[in-house]
């Protein structure tokens, strides 16, 4: 036991000697051959964090960033279930959306910025709205072939026991659809992310995408690293959020192959 | 006394629609059963056997016929009439207490009631200690276990047993067969039991009901007057238990030629 433990410790100090040595070439890399207007060094990238972090920076544009991306992703994960599900649910409603659907689901949703833009403006709302709208698809399509999957032995049980419609819904098609969910809101997820920072890009007016474009602009390089790196935390961070959510929600799929 | 059950005229067609034929799956099979009795439905495969069970469950529509259970006909599944499956058919998101606990909750029994039966059920089929284990957490045998106790919960009037055993290995067959004997002597049921096999449905049965395929119907009723309780071991190697099995197996070995034809 005592060995096995120190093996592991053994290996995880190794893995991070490794990191920190990437980190130093590039840091001698940038100090000797790089220009910096090109690739900032790790130090002056850990500089600008440290100022926009001071000036209060970072905090602000963070939550603006975080709060409209909960908003938008919320509404598209409730939206997107009722609607993944009714369609799973009724054969004639899903035959007449599915294209519509498929062709929203698999187009760049980036490229209907503009419309959102003269519809609703570049405030709030529209950034909400652009976040919606490219990850509701990909959850309503989960959701849909999830409950369309439902093994038919699971349904010739729950009528075996005399269960009617909206019973068999709640106590049967909707837990066995959870793990589908759970991928569909992942997928989703993801492109919410997308959506948020894209929505930022082209308003212009707040959020970590703001940053990403203004320091762009003038090529701070090292202050341009703050929200890309921030970013990156924030969805390895949200995607632990939710495998630990879905291993809540579905102990019984814990070690299990479907 | 009306009997448990009562099977009359069931005719059951299924429209073939490619060949532009229908098929018949049942043809004017009737049987009754009196409370307590055990029923075997044994056959070949496609004999309608699972079909028969399915229409007394209300699962599946006869093309004409009735079915009345204790007087009352037969339209849609109810909690009168519970169903073992071949494959267990468990939710693999509830636990075994809850598995258990289904068909009540279905049914609309509070949470205190059921609890006391789930616990009551647990006991009778051996499962106590397990009712928080998920299903593929336990064996075949164990699932099954949750099965048969799923549906005695509900206390049916009858209980339709479809091949329960059918999915399971030979040793873990034996065991689960022995203990479902011992539970319905402590507990006796009206049953109607899908097998096709031979030993099984003497060991259980008051009688037989043979089938025969294309059509499917009754070919014959065979009684079973050996006496209970019934111990696996001396019934099998008594004279009547192979005097019986010679006489089930010269009737399906008849249908089986008539298929081959």
């Amino acid at each position: 036991m005592k060995t096995i433990k120190k093996t592991r410790d053994y290996t995880r100090l190794r893995e991070w000697g490794v990191h920190l040595l990437v980190l130093a070439i590039w840091e001698i890399a940038c100090r000797t051959a790089i220009p910096a207007i090109y690739l900032p060094a790790p130090s002056a990238v850990f500089m600008a964090f440290v100022a926009t972090i001071k000036s209060g920076e970072l905090g602000t544009q963070l939550g603006q960033t975080a709060s409209v991306l909960f908003l938008g992703f919320f509404l598209a994960m409730v939206t997107g279930m009722l609607v993944g599900v009714a369609m799973g649910m009724s054969r004639t409603l899903g035959r007449i959306l599915d294209p519509y659907v498929n062709a929203l689901n698999s187009m760049p949703t980036v490229a209907l910025v503009p419309l959102v833009v003269i519809w609703l403006g570049l405030g709030y709302e529209a950034k909400v709205f652009l976040t919606w709208l490219v990850s509701f698809f990909s959850i309503v399509i989960s959701a849909q072939t999830a409950v369309q999957n439902i093994p038919h032995a699971y349904l010739d049980t729950a009528r075996s026991f005399g269960s009617r419609p909206l019973a068999t819904l709640n106590k049967v098609v909707i837990p066995a659809s959870i793990p589908y969910f759970v991928s569909g809101i992942r997928l989703g997820l993801a492109r919410a992310l997308v959506g948020v920072v894209v929505a930022e890009m082209f308003t212009a007016l707040s959020g970590l995408g703001f940053m990403v474009t203004t320091y762009g602009n003038t090529f701070k390089i090292n202050f341009v690293f703050v929200p890309i790196v921030t970013l990156a935390i924030l969805s390895v961070l949200l995607n632990a959020i939710l495998r630990w959510a879905e291993n809540r929600l579905t102990p019984w799929n814990r070690g299990r192959q479907r | 006394m009306a009997p448990a059950l009562e099977v009359r005229n069931i005719f059951k067609q299924f429209p073939d629609k490619e060949r532009g034929i229908t098929h018949d799956v049942l043809v004017d099979v009737s049987f009754t059963a009196q409370a307590g009795e055990f029923i075997s439905l044994i056959g070949p495969s496609g004999c309608g056997k699972t079909t028969m069970l399915r229409i007394v469950h209300g699962l599946e529509t006869s093309t004409t016929g009735s079915v009345l259970c204790n007087g009352v006909a037969v339209k849609r599944p109810d909690h009168h009439r519970a169903l073992v499956f071949q494959h267990f058919n468990l939710f693999p998101w509830r636990t075994v207490h809850d598995n258990i606990g289904y068909g009540l909750e279905v049914r609309g029994d509070d949470r205190g009631k059921r609890t006391d039966r789930v616990r009551l059920m647990l006991d009778l089929v051996g499962l106590g200690g397990f009712e928080d284990y998920y299903p593929h957490e336990i064996s075949g045998g164990m699932q099954q276990r949750v099965g048969i106790a799923r549906a005695l919960a509900l206390n049916p009037d009858i209980l339709l047993m479809d091949e329960p055993f059918g999915a399971l290995d030979a040793i873990t067959r034996e065991k689960l067969q022995r203990d479902i004997s011992a539970i319905l002597e402590r507990q006796p049921k009206t049953t109607l039991f899908v097998t096709h096999n031979m030993d099984e449905a003497i060991y259980f049965s008051d009688r037989i009901l043979v089938f025969g395929t294309k059509p499917g119907r009754i070919v014959e009723e065979v009684k079973v007057n050996l006496p209970r309780p019934r111990q696996a071991d001396t019934i099998r190697a008594s004279h009547e238990f192979a005097e019986i099995r010679e006489h089930l197996w010269s009737l399906l070995s008849k249908e089986m030629q008539r298929e081959d034809h």
